[in-house]
C-alpha cells in the first residue's frame, strides 16, 4: 500500500493521524492505532469516534457494554471490514485498505468472537490456515501436525488429535484451535475478542498465564472480555467503549471493578452479587413439571434423576465436556440419551395454538443453534409465536413488532429498525432477540444453555432478576447452565454439578463457590488448581 | 509390518467418501460379467473406454468448483464440451487447422478462459454458482448451435479420432484418462488444493484466517475448464462430428457422477477419486441395463436407474453416517 492509496482511502482526513511521538524502539512502543474510527451498517451506526492506542507488551483490555462497538473496533482493525472513516495503524504502517492476509502478514493476529472453524477440514489445516500461501507451502504436513499436537496440548492440558475434523471437537476444544491458529503466527500484536467465553475456569486461567508469558515477550496483547473481574487483576491498560466512541483509557491505577462498570454503562453499576448467602432459596417448589429418571449421556457414566418443580431454578455447574451441555440438550429434546426417560407434565402445552405452557431452550451459541443470520430481528424474534399472531394462516405483522416492542424496552435491546438484518446487532444484543423469542412463547419450562454467554454485565443481571421473577411469580421451572459460577449462585435455588457424565453433587444455591470448585474438579484436585490460579494471578502482583 | 497396515488404513480412510461408490463399482462389474461378458475382451474395454473418458473427464470437470463451496454445481459443464466440440470442428479442422498443438491448446485455453469468466463471477462479483453456470449452460447451448452449421465436414484429423482406438492393445481413452489422474495428483496435494478445501468447508474462517478465497474459489473454476477442455478433445474424438446439443446429457450425468462419488455439494468434502468411480458406476449401469432388451424405452429406463441408484447410494451413505455416529456414542 502507497502512501497515495493510503490517503485516498481515508474518506475524512483526520489532522492528527496518529503520529503520536514514539518511545524508542523496545517496550512501550505504540504498535497499534485507531483514530476516530466510524462504521455504520445499515441503521445502526456501531462505531461513532473510537479510538485507541496499545503499546508492545502491555495487555490492553477493551471494555464496553453490548452493542458498544467492540467486535466492530476489532474486525476494524483486523481487515474484515473498512472503516467509513478514520484511520488506522499496525506496527507503524496504515492498515487502511489492507485484507485479513496483509495484516496478519504484518504481525497482527485476530482470534474472533464467533469460533471460527471449517469443522469439516482437520484441526491442523485449522491451525494452519492462512499460514501457507496460495500455492506455496511454508511448513510441511508432518511439522504441521506435531507443532499442532504440542500447541494444543500445551493450552488445553490434553491430548487433542490434529488429524480429526474440528467439528468433532467440544466448543471449548474448538475455541482453543481459534486461539492456537493465532498463537501458531507468532503475532507481534494479539488480540481476542471475547475468547475465554467458551473456556472453563482452568481454561481461562491457562489462556490468561499463556497471555502473559506473550506480554513478557514483548507482544502487545489486546483483550475483549465481560469478565470484568479478570480484567481489573490483568489488564495493564483499559480503553473503554460507550455507544461506539472511545470514553477514556485507563492506566492500570485507575483500573477497578467499579471504575470500569461505571465508566462503561456511565451510570452506577448494578447491585453487585446479592452476596450468595443472604439469597433467598426457594423452600417449597411447586409440582414436578419435568421428571428425568436414570438418564444415561455415556453408555459407562453413571444414571441422572432429576426432577424440576414449578418455581424453581436449578444450575448445572461443571468443567466443559463433562456432560452438562448434553444434559440440558436431553432435557430439551434434541438430543437423545443413551438410557433413561424424560416425561413432562405440562397440562396446557397441547393446546396446539401456540407453544405457551411448552419447554423453551436458550443456547448462547448463537451461531450454531438459534440466530437466523440473513433474516431479520422481527423474525428472528416472532418465529415460534406466528402462529399465535395469524389471521386466516396469514401473519399479523403488527401484532409481532407489538411484542418485539414490549420486550425491547423490557430486556434494553439495542437495535435499529425491526426490519433490519439480525447481524447488524451486536452479539449480546441478537441473545436478547434470542432469549425475548422464547420468552413470548409463555414457556412454562426455561431451559437455558449459557444464556448470558457475551452479555454485558448491567443486562445480565438485569437478566437474572427476570429469571428469578419469572420463577417465584409465574411459577416456571427453569434450569440453568453456565460457565460463571457467580451466575449460578446469583440465580439458582440448587446446583446439580457435573462431573464425567453425571451429577457429582448436588447443592443449595446459597453455598459457596469453594464447595461448586472442589465438586467440579474432584475433591483431590480442588487445591492444584487454586494453587494454579494463585500463582497466575500472584505473578502479576509480584511483576 | 504393522506401521504399513496402520498407513495403509488411514490412506483409505482419506476415501471413506467414495465407499459407496466403490462398493457400487464391485457389484456392477460382477453383474456386467455375469450380464454382458463381451465388455471385457479387448473390443468390449476399447469401446468402453472411449466412451467412458469423457464422462470421466465431465465429473471430474464438476469437482473442483463443488469442493469450492457456496453451493457450487457446475452446470455447464456439459454445454462447454459440446461447445468446444463444435468450435474444434467448425473454427479449426474445417478451416485446416488439424494439427495436434493447435487444436489442445485451443481446447485448454478456451475451457479455462470460461472456467476463468466464471470463477471472477462467483468471487469477485459474488453471484451465486449455479446462477453462474446456469447462465453459462444457456449460453453455452445457444452458442453451439449458432456456429454450428451443417456444411460439409472435413475429414477428422487421425490423431483425434484414434484417440477413441487402442495403443498397443491399451485403449488409448484409457490412457489420456490415466494421465489426467495422475496429473491430478500433484493438484491434489499441493497448497494450493489444500486451501481450496478449506474455502470450501468454511470461507468465512478462512478469510479471517488470511487465505486468499477469492483468488483460490476462482481457481477452482479454471481447474475445471481446463478438465472441460480435455473432456471436450475426448467427445470429438468419439463422436468424429460436431454435436451441439450432447451438453444437457453430460452435465446431467457429470452431477450424478459427482454426487455418487461422494462429494459434497455443501464443498469441502469429496474428491476426484469418488467422480472417477462414480462416472464408471454411472456408465455400467446403463451397460447392465443395455443387456436387457427395453426396446424404445431404454434411455428411460436409464434415467429411472441412475435416478434411484443415486438416491439409495445417498441414503446408504446417510444411514452408515448415523450408524457411525450411534456407534462412536455407545462406545
Amino acid at each position: 500500500m502507497n502512501d497515495s492509496n493510503k490517503r485516498a482511502s481515508l474518506s475524512s482526513p483526520d489532522p492528527t493521524p496518529s503520529t503520536q511521538p514514539r518511545r524508542s524502539p523496545g517496550l512501550g512502543e505504540v504498535v497499534v492505532t485507531a483514530v476516530e474510527l466510524r462504521k455504520s451498517f445499515g441503521d445502526t451506526q456501531a462505531l461513532a469516534g473510537a479510538s485507541l492506542a496499545a503499546r508492545s507488551g502491555e495487555i490492553h483490555a477493551i471494555v464496553g457494554e453490548n452493542g458498544s462497538g467492540k467486535s466492530t473496533l476489532i474486525k476494524i482493525l483486523a481487515g474484515i471490514y473498512g472503516p467509513d472513516s478514520g484511520h488506522t495503524e499496525v506496527l507503524g504502517r496504515s492498515s487502511a485498505g489492507m485484507s485479513p492476509a496483509d495484516i496478519l502478514d504484518l504481525g497482527l493476529a485476530t482470534v474472533f468472537q464467533e469460533v471460527l472453524v471449517a469443522e469439516g477440514a482437520s484441526v491442523a489445516d485449522n491451525i494452519f490456515a492462512g499460514y501457507d500461501g496460495t500455492f506455496r507451502r511454508r511448513v510441511s504436513r508432518g511439522e504441521k501436525l506435531q507443532r499442532t499436537g504440542s500447541l494444543l496440548s500445551q493450552l488445553t492440558g490434553h491430548d487433542v488429535d490434529p488429524t480429526v475434523p474440528a467439528g468433532s471437537l467440544s466448543l471449548g476444544d474448538r475455541q482453543w484451535v481459534t486461539i492456537a491458529r493465532a498463537m501458531a503466527r507468532a503475532p507481534r500484536v494479539l488480540i481476542l475478542d471475547e475468547s475465554t467465553s467458551a473456556l472453563d475456569l482452568s481454561g481461562t486461567a491457562s489462556l490468561l498465564r499463556e497471555l502473559e508469558r506473550l506480554k513478557e515477550e514483548g507482544v502487545c496483547v489486546i483483550l475483549v472480555t465481560h469478565r470484568i473481574a479478570e480484567l481489573s487483576v490483568f489488564a495493564d491498560r483499559a480503553t473503554v467503549l460507550r455507544d461506539g466512541a472511545t470514553t477514556t483509557t485507563l492506566e492500570k491505577s485507575q483500573i477497578s471493578e467499579q471504575s470500569l462498570l461505571e465508566l462503561m454503562g456511565g451510570r452506577a453499576p448494578a447491585a453487585k452479587g446479592h452476596a450468595a448467602s443472604t439469597r433467598p432459596v426457594n423452600p417449597e417448589p411447586g409440582e414436578a413439571l419435568v421428571d428425568a429418571s436414570a438418564i444415561k449421556l455415556a453408555a459407562d457414566a453413571e444414571p441422572i434423576e432429576l426432577t424440576l418443580r414449578a418455581g424453581e431454578i436449578v444450575g448445572l455447574a461443571g468443567l466443559e465436556g463433562h456432560g452438562q451441555g448434553d444434559l440440558i440438550e436431553v432435557l430439551a429434546g434434541i438430543r437423545r440419551p443413551v438410557a433413561g426417560e424424560i416425561r413432562t407434565r405440562l397440562p396446557a402445552a397441547a393446546d396446539g395454538k401456540s407453544r405457551r405452557g411448552g419447554i423453551a431452550y436458550v443456547s448462547g451459541d448463537r451461531k450454531r443453534v438459534g440466530v437466523f443470520p440473513e433474516m431479520s430481528i422481527l423474525e428472528n424474534f416472532g418465529l415460534p409465536t406466528y402462529r399465535a399472531h395469524t389471521t386466516a394462516g396469514m401473519i399479523r405483522w403488527r401484532d409481532v413488532r407489538g411484542a418485539l416492542e414490549r420486550f425491547r424496552e423490557q430486556l434494553g435491546l439495542r437495535m435499529g429498525k425491526p426490519r433490519a438484518s439480525i447481524g447488524s446487532l451486536s452479539g449480546g444484543n441478537q441473545q436478547k432477540v434470542l432469549i425475548a423469542r422464547w420468552l413470548a412463547a409463555e414457556p412454562r419450562v426455561l431451559l437455558l444453555d449459557d444464556p448470558t454467554r457475551g452479555v454485558d454485565a448491567a443486562t445480565k443481571s438485569d437478566l437474572h432478576g427476570r429469571f428469578r421473577q419469572f420463577a417465584r411469580e409465574e411459577g416456571m421451572g427453569i434450569i440453568l447452565l453456565s460457565t460463571e459460577i457467580e451466575e449460578l449462585l446469583e440465580v439458582c435455588d440448587r446446583i446439580l454439578v457435573m462431573r464425567k457424565g453425571s451429577v457429582a453433587a448436588e447443592l443449595r444455591g446459597d453455598a459457596g463457590e469453594d464447595k461448586i470448585l472442589a465438586s467440579m474438579f474432584g475433591v483431590e484436585g480442588i487445591d492444584d488448581v487454586l494453587a494454579a490460579e494463585r500463582e497466575a494471578t500472584g505473578s502479576k502482583e509480584t511483576s | 509390518m504393522k506401521p504399513n497396515l496402520v498407513r495403509v488404513r488411514q490412506t483409505l480412510l482419506g476415501y471413506d467418501y467414495a465407499f459407496t461408490a466403490f462398493g457400487l463399482l464391485v457389484v456392477l462389474l460382477l453383474v456386467a460379467a455375469l450380464r454382458g461378458p463381451k465388455l471385457f475382451t479387448s473390443e468390449g474395454l476399447t469401446i468402453a473406454a472411449s466412451v467412458l473418458a469423457p464422462l470421466v473427464l465431465a465429473a471430474m470437470a464438476a469437482t473442483p468448483v463443488a469442493i469450492s463451496g457456496r453451493g457450487g454445481v457446475d452446470l455447464s459443464v456439459g454445454p462447454l464440451m459440446a461447445f468446444l466440440n463444435v468450435a474444434i470442428v467448425t473454427w479449426l479442422i474445417n478451416e485446416g487447422l488439424t494439427g495436434v498443438v493447435p487444436v489442445v491448446a485451443f481446447a485448454l485455453a478456451a475451457g479455462a478462459l470460461f472456467g476463468l469468466i466464471q470463477g471472477l463471477l462467483v468471487s469477485l462479483v459474488r453471484l451465486q454458482p449455479v446462477v453462474v453456470t446456469l447462465s453459462g449452460f444457456l449460453f453455452l447451448s445457444g452458442l453451439a448451435n449458432v456456429i454450428h452449421t451443417n456444411g460439409s465436414e472435413a475429414t477428422f484429423p487421425n490423431w483425434l479420432s484414434s484417440l477413441s482406438g487402442t495403443t498397443a492393445g491399451i485403449p488409448t481413452a484409457a490412457i489420456v484418462v490415466a494421465a489426467i489422474c495422475l496429473a491430478w495428483v500433484p493438484v491434489a496435494r499441493s497448497t494450493y488444493y489444500r486451501n481450496l478445501r478449506l474455502v470450501g468447508f468454511d470461507d468465512r474462517t478462512a478469510y479471517a484466517s488470511g487465505v486468499n478465497v477469492a483468488l483460490i474459489r476462482a481457481g477452482a473454476y479454471v481447474l475445471g475448464g481446463l478438465l472441460g477442455g480435455v473432456a471436450a478433445l475426448m467427445l470429438s474424438s468419439l463422436l468424429i462430428s460436431a454435436s451441439p446439443n450432447v451438453g444437457t446429457n453430460y452435465t446431467l450425468i457429470a452431477l450424478t457422477a459427482l454426487v455418487l462419488g461422494g462429494t459434497s455439494l455443501a464443498g469441502g468434502s469429496g474428491g476426484m477419486v469418488g467422480s472417477v468411480l462414480g462416472a464408471i458406476d454411472v456408465y455400467l449401469i446403463q451397460y447392465a441395463l443395455a443387456t436387457f432388451q427395453f426396446g424404445k424405452s431404454s434411455e428411460f429406463v436409464n434415467q429411472v436407474a441412475n435416478g434411484g441408484v443415486l438416491l439409495i447410494a445417498l441414503l446408504l451413505g446417510a444411514v452408515a453416517v448415523s450408524l457411525n455416529a450411534r456407534r462412536r456414542a455407545t462406545a
